[in-house]
């Protein structure tokens, strides 16, 4: 702890994930690229962390992924709300509508988390396979001091101490989509029919 | 008339008018309405809950036709829970009323399915080899094979099976496993058994009897506040929703109360009534901000700015200028500020040091037991150096003195919380400071990363002759948050307007909060707190635990509450909400959970290590040690990838491992009997020699992949997987969406300690089985996926630590389509898997390691220095500077009989949680006569039954004090012995001795258990913080 100087408490600024520079306007779609911090509050069109494919939740938002934005950053990447958008970085893609929206504060996008990668998602322009989850653009990132053991009420137990899985130091690109492929003609019968031919 | 008729008679319909035209009468079949109207049928009504980690944990009425479900409502017959709080009714909300779509839906899970590759294969090689376990090896050991299923993990092609088929498939695997790799690589994943106790236990004990490893979640889904534990020694222990009408002022801070804790929210509005201010703190305009008297929005990220800030007007107004007598009691009694810390020399002048201990002094000032893990203060009577009671050491080896009554030696004593006027100097201390450091998206300020304050200080002398330099954690703490107490320190703040860390103009530049809100809001809290003796809380969630520095968010809130008296107090305090983390009756659970009836210990493992290591996210990494040191610290001492801290705190039993030796577990435990020797002493040897390494050192060697994994209760790939695409890459083997280089593509820093493969692992896993009701993404990416009961179709137990009540889960209809309970689905895995074993494992010797526990004598591990045995600094002595060694032995062949009763160890080593022991063989017979024995032939004659999950359910709440009195008071007197407080005035009486209640009862009604338990933080359960 002292020499993560931690024995008292402080302010510390976020940690440096570097998971833009290899991405950023590397596979451009003519669309402005971009990086806001990537955050993923709990959901509200869902039962708790996990349910949000059912219809009746689904009919009560947007019918699939959505991540809100401010109306500043959506008006400097030219999206609109409801378009279709891309975030990516090294860790991965995923594809939603846009939700523009004075609830957000510039330089954040936020995506509620848990929106299945089952309904309405589209194919990714930078991966080419069919957009993921809010996890898709994360990475663990482990701190020392969690790994103290032994040393009184820093000992490990079940669920009690240990490394955790924080995600919100995380950046993302944003871009409009160009293109909205749903893959439908790549996959017959849930076979992928590109890959059969090869 | 029929309705084609009414078609075809169209225009006649209208037989009359009234109301001037404006209404008309008309003749036409109406019986299509009935549909409308049948809709809301039922036959009965049955009680049931939500199986889903929703911390509300509601009690729903599930409205029953014709065997089906027709629709839910929220329950309304709450039991009132004490006077002046209002009830705890309405609960429930839109979403949970959403469920029972699921049963009927297009996505249910309705058969056992499997990949249509790995089914054919399968077919194959079972007409070819007879044998399961050889079929199984057939396909895994071919690579071709291999691949030719896991690359279509996520991409289609289920097929349906039969339970028997797949049973055995997974039984084949299992056991091949377990004989070729060891059944550590055999890995389960369920979180939170709190939302369905009964069903969690079902796969926990299954993997316990046969040696697998269980996967933590609360820390992986960082709903774990490691500031928690860090502070406390304590997982989570916050006050439920009620006694948010106890407070005085509430702050919401990053808890989105009315969106995420729905049910619970009408506390908050309703103490509003009685004129207690909200202040609500988040980065966007969410749905509390409109509850708050007044919103802050600080920049995301930066709450730890706004905290610090607000101790600092706290310390100000309510220590220094106008001392509250209470907050300062407070701080003396049930904090370790009073404590005294050694002031070291290093390169940048004087820097803290670890606190004193009673062995630095003479005669280890007559403490003999344990003097390295007791901490010291100066008594305000005498002057002199005492060590007061609370503090670890007195835990273990002792009773009577690990509690927080005032008292050093037996003697009452006063302890000083600051040496300022009795000082011998002021010393100049250095303390880091991260507010320069730079981000592109973040704002810094230009002070030095080290800032020098004036502290004051006393010379004292050691044991060894030599003199040290020590100071309170109370002036240390005054000094790092830059209060001016005269001594000349150019680092602390005049007034509130100067720009020092960490002022209120401070935080302005990071966090873009007025500074005239954070004065008010300080001000207003401590005042309020002052006035009420602690009524002033914080409701805070994970949107500040998910940051990477989230223990320094959390610190700073708890440290405003603890400056304030507030923890411990009822309407005050810090109330962290992220999920059904508190399973009530945990003491009876987990026994029965873990098998610890039949052996102990289990494999345990945390799951973000785990993760981290296998889906081979540590190949990526880019954080470097060295930028997140302390500015204080000598880097070179620090070399090295973050994975080399983990290999490193696994060799030396910080933290647990799975795999967990290099070998298989088993085969070791035989070649220490070829040996002649001891398993134990054998693995020690081994180690030590190099001739057998921790699977940790080597994660991308086939040999230590996990190779099994069950996931249920869970949809960690469509979910709570963070890195999915790593998921997808290395343990899934097929297509992702990964776009980065792993370090060496890009010729970075290779770790040190992990045997580095060039070529990375793909499809770790040769078996991915879910149980779930629906097609998730996690059911999608699987090999096999287990249609199970939806929770209105499974008897089960429920909690929540937002309210006292343990709701059921009840069969309101039988499962649908080919659907079973968790409960059913692995006592059928258990079932094929002892057949399959046959031949192949018999009796067997397992050896576990298993690391330094907290709550046991092992967290009293090195006190001082930290030495690492595969360095050489140390020998390597298990369960010390190593983890600890444990040989179970497994019967194989057994595994179903010994997963369907209560196994002998309950009446021989009685039950054991938090370091207290309690003898249960009372409870053990009264199984027996109400589950009933075992009546077939074998090692399980005689034993109780545990054949249905109600049977597991009485089991659970037999052996639980929250539910069976007559073991709440032996669990209170066994606490008793060691604080030694006694137990609450009340507790026995208030506990009916004579009966104990059983699973028809929550299902009649909710059972109401807790009585608010947990949250007696200040009565002898805190321990003192050390470092």
């Amino acid at each position: 702890m002292r020499a993560f100087g931690e024995t008292l408490t402080s302010y510390r600024p976020p940690i440096n994930t570097r998971t833009i520079a290899q991405v950023h306007n590397k596979k451009p779609n003519g669309n402005k690229e971009i990086v806001l911090n990537w955050i993923t509050p709990h959901q509200k069109w869902g039962i708790h962390s996990t349910y949000s494919d059912n219809l009746l939740m689904l009919t009560l938002a947007r019918g699939g992924p959505i991540v809100w934005m401010s109306e500043d950053d959506a008006k400097a990447a030219g999206i609109e709300d409801n378009d279709w958008i891309e975030v990516f970085n090294v860790n991965g893609a995923l594809t939603a509508r846009a939700v523009v929206s004075q609830r957000v504060n510039p330089g954040m996008v936020m995506m509620y988390h848990a929106q299945e990668r089952l309904v309405n998602v589209p194919g990714s322009e930078v991966t080419g396979t069919r957009g993921g989850m809010h996890n898709s653009v994360t990475r663990l990132v482990v701190k020392p001091t969690h790994m103290i053991g032994g040393y009184a009420q820093q000992s490990y137990f079940f669920n009690y101490y240990g490394t955790v899985g924080c995600n919100r130091d995380e950046f993302v690109v944003v871009r409009k989509m160009d293109k909205v492929d749903w893959l439908d003609d790549d996959t017959v019968h849930g076979v992928d029919q590109s890959e059969v031919a090869q | 008339m029929s309705h084609l008729l009414d078609r075809l008679m169209f225009f006649k319909k209208v037989q009359g008018e009234f109301a001037d035209g404006h209404g008309q009468t008309t003749k036409e079949d109406r019986s299509w309405e009935q549909a409308y109207r049948a809709r809301w049928q039922h036959d009965k009504v049955v009680r049931s809950t939500h199986g889903v980690n929703c911390t509300g944990s509601c009690s729903w009425k599930i409205y029953v036709k014709n065997g089906l479900v027709t629709w839910e409502t929220q329950q309304t017959d709450y039991p009132r829970t004490r006077p002046d709080l209002p009830n705890h009714e309405p609960r429930g909300c839109p979403r949970g009323a959403s469920y029972s779509w699921y049963m009927y839906s297009a996505n249910r899970v309705k058969y056992p399915m499997i990949r249509g590759e790995l089914l054919k294969l399968w077919r194959a090689a079972i007409k070819e080899h007879h044998d399961p376990v050889k079929a199984w090896s057939s396909i895994v050991e071919d690579s071709d094979k291999a691949k030719s299923y896991k690359s279509r993990r996520g991409r289609g092609g289920f097929v349906r099976s039969t339970w028997d088929e797949v049973n055995e498939l997974i039984a084949a695997a299992n056991v091949y496993t377990a004989k070729q790799y060891g059944p550590d690589r055999i890995i389960g994943f369920s979180p939170i058994p709190a939302m369905s106790m009964v069903s969690y236990a079902a796969g926990s004990r299954y993997l316990s009897l046969i040696g697998g490893t269980c996967m933590s979640f609360y820390d992986f889904y960082c709903d774990l506040p490691p500031a928690s534990p860090m502070t406390w020694g304590e997982q989570t222990d916050v006050p439920e929703s009620a006694d948010w009408y106890n407070a005085g002022m509430i702050m919401m801070w990053g808890s989105n109360v009315p969106q995420t804790r729905t049910p619970d929210a009408h506390f908050m509005t309703e103490v509003r009534y009685k004129g207690t201010k909200v202040v609500t703190v988040t980065p966007d305009f969410s749905e509390a901000s409109k509850f708050g008297d007044l919103w802050l929005h600080p920049k995301q990220g930066t709450d730890a700015a706004v905290a610090m800030a607000m101790g600092h007007v706290i310390l100000k107004e309510f220590h220094l200028d106008k001392p509250s007598e209470y907050f300062q009691e407070y701080c003396r009694k049930y904090t370790d500020m009073p404590m005294l810390v050694r002031l070291d020399e290093g390169k940048h002048g004087l820097v803290q040091g670890r606190m004193l201990r009673a062995s630095d002094l003479e005669k280890n000032l007559g403490e003999d037991n344990n003097p390295d893990w007791k901490t010291i203060a100066i008594s305000e009577q005498s002057g002199d150096l005492v060590v007061p009671n609370g503090s670890i050491g007195f835990r273990w080896g002792e009773q009577g003195k690990w509690n927080l009554e005032e008292k050093a030696a037996g003697k009452e004593e006063k302890l000083r919380l600051t040496l300022l006027g009795e000082h011998d100097e002021v010393a100049s201390v250095a303390f880091p400071y991260f507010g320069g450091i730079e981000h592109e998206h973040f704002q810094n300020t230009d002070h030095p990363d080290v800032l020098t304050h004036k502290v004051p200080a006393k010379r004292i002398k050691l044991a060894d002759g030599s003199e040290a330099l020590v100071a309170s954690v109370y002036d240390l703490m005054m000094a790092h948050y830059g209060i001016d107490r005269g001594l000349d320190d150019p680092n602390a703040a005049k007034n509130f307007d100067e720009d020092l860390p960490y002022t209120p103009a401070w935080q302005e530049r990071i966090t873009g909060v007025p500074r005239s809100q954070i004065i008010q809001v300080a001000r207003e809290f401590a005042d309020n707190a002052h006035k009420t003796h602690g009524r002033s809380m914080i409701i805070i969630g994970a949107a500040m635990n998910h940051w990477y520095h989230m223990d320094m968010n959390y610190r700073g809130v708890i440290n405003m509450l603890v400056m304030c008296g507030c923890i411990g107090q009822s309407g005050g305090g810090w109330a962290h909400y992220v999920g059904q983390e508190k399973l009530r009756p945990q003491a009876g659970w987990a026994p029965f959970a873990f098998a610890l009836d039949w052996n102990r210990p289990p494999r345990h493992m945390n799951s973000t290590s785990f993760f981290y290591n296998h889906s081979d996210q540590w190949r990526y990494e880019k954080l470097s040690v060295r930028e997140i040191l302390s500015p204080l610290a000598d880097p070179k001492e620090y070399s090295g990838s973050l994975i080399d801290y983990n290999v490193r705190s696994e060799r030396m039993g910080w933290l647990p491992s799975a795999p967990q030796l290099g070998r298989n577990p088993i085969e070791v435990c035989r070649e220490a009997e070829a040996a002649g020797m001891d398993p134990k002493d054998y693995v020690v040897k081994s180690l030590k020699d190099g001739s057998l390494r921790m699977a940790c050192e080597d994660p991308d060697n086939p040999v230590n992949f996990p190779r099994n994994m069950f996931v249920w209760r869970s949809n960690i790939l469509g979910s709570s997987g963070k890195g999915h695409e790593y998921f997808l890459k290395h343990l899934l083997g097929t297509r992702h969406g990964l776009q980065g280089k792993d370090l060496g593509e890009q010729g970075g820093e290779l770790p040190e300690e992990v045997v580095w493969h060039e070529e990375a692992p793909e499809g770790k896993l040769d078996l991915l089985v879910t149980l779930d009701f629906r097609m998730s993404s996690t059911a999608l990416y699987s090999d096999i996926a287990l249609p199970t009961a939806t929770w209105y179709e499974k008897d089960d137990l429920n909690t929540s630590d937002m309210h006292p009540f343990i709701h059921p889960l009840s069969e309101a209809v039988k499962p649908a389509w080919e659907a079973r309970s968790d409960w059913n689905i692995y006592k059928g895995i258990a079932e094929a898997f002892s057949k399959v074993a046959e031949g192949h494992l018999g009796v067997e010797k397992d050896i576990v390691t298993l690391p330094l526990l907290h709550d046991s004598p092992a967290e009293l591990g090195q006190a001082l220095d930290v030495q690492e045995w595969k360095k050489g600094e140390c020998e390597p002595i298990p369960g010390k500077t190593m983890p600890n060694l444990v040989v179970v032995e497994r019967d194989y062949p057994n595994t179903y009989k010994r997963f369907t009763s209560l196994g002998p160890l309950m009446d021989k080593l009685g039950n054991n949680v938090k370091g207290m022991t309690w003898n249960t063989e009372h409870e053990v017979e009264n199984l027996a006569a109400l589950n009933g024995t075992v009546r077939e032939e074998g090692q399980t004659k005689g034993r109780p039954r545990i054949n249905t999950a109600i049977d597991a359910a009485d089991t659970i709440m037999m052996l639980a004090p929250e539910t069976n009195g007559e073991v709440a008071v032996k669990a209170w007197e066994a606490l008793s012995k060691t604080t030694p407080r006694p137990y609450p005035p009340g507790a026995a009486e208030g506990r009916r001795e004579d009966s104990f209640p059983r699973y028809p009862d929550p299902a009649a009604q909710d059972y109401y258990c807790a009585d608010l338990v947990w949250h007696r933080v200040g009565e002898g359960l805190l321990q003192r913080r050390l470092d």
